[in-house]
């Protein structure tokens, strides 16, 4: 129970973090517009890569998971379901790379002004 | 990832960028396939030797202890890296691989779109295999 709760007020922490930065980023910014669109650009972009983190996490979890099972089961297709693991692992990577390279596209290159 | 795909990626990306160079201003273009690319291919790099040292640990017993191997291991072998090594690198690969899209984005100034096409080039060699291996299968 006090596991739980634990794990529960640090993503608690780690939501209000979330919050926090981009406000923060948009002070250093802010000075030069304060555009709204620029605003919602940046809050939405921590929050893409913060989902994308989360969904990738699970994907890679259970994609790890289903391999050490199948691996335990059957040992000596240990080599073919290691490589099929590493592509699918790198399949859910690159996701998470485009976005990251969107958010930094927000971030930095700021498409849309600022 | 095998050898033909990782062929397969490099070919694709290097045609993608190759039209790049046809204008003044394309090296941009070029340089942010090509990076974006890297990016993958860095992160696939990764990715494989931590799951190879990790399985290659399970395979030795779990008992090497530091860089080079356990007791176990013959002198043919592959040496193991430490683990401590391998957690670093999974542990701090988003974090270089920020830092890499960040050092090309805004230092050296590559075209963020033609980044995004560069990370797509290896996926689209692993589909384009998929479907020829599915197209001999059938």
């Amino acid at each position: 129970m006090s596991t739980r709760r634990s794990v529960l007020s640090m993503m608690f922490g780690f939501f209000v973090l979330g919050l926090v930065a981009p406000a923060h980023a948009q002070e250093a910014a802010g000075a030069v517009a304060d555009s709204g669109l620029v605003q919602w650009s940046i809050i939405t972009a921590g929050f893409a890569l913060a989902v994308a983190a989360f969904g990738a996490a699970l994907a890679q979890g259970r994609a790890v998971a289903a391999a050490a099972e199948a691996i335990a089961r059957n040992p000596g297709a240990a080599g073919e379901i290691r490589g099929s693991l590493i592509l699918g692992l790198v399949l859910i990577e690159s996701l998470v790379i485009y976005v990251l390279l969107v958010s930094l596209i927000l971030f930095f290159i700021k498409p849309f002004g600022g | 990832m095998n050898r033909r795909m990782w062929v397969w990626a490099c070919g694709l990306a290097l045609g993608l960028a190759l039209p790049g160079l046809l204008w003044p201003s394309g090296w941009r273009w070029a340089g942010g396939v090509l990076g974006g690319a890297a990016l993958l291919g860095l992160s696939a790099w990764m990715i494989r030797d931590l799951v190879e040292g990790l399985m290659g640990r399970a395979d030795r017993g779990g008992s090497t202890g530091g860089p080079g191997g356990g007791p176990g291991r013959s002198p043919g072998e592959a040496a193991v890296p430490g683990v401590g090594w391998l957690l670093v690198k999974c542990f701090t690969r988003h974090a270089m691989l920020g830092l890499a899209a960040y050092g090309m984005m805004v230092r050296l100034q590559f075209d963020p779109v033609a980044l995004v096409v560069g990370v797509t080039a290896p996926v689209a060699a692993v589909a384009a295999d998929a479907i020829r291996f599915g197209h001999r299968g059938s």
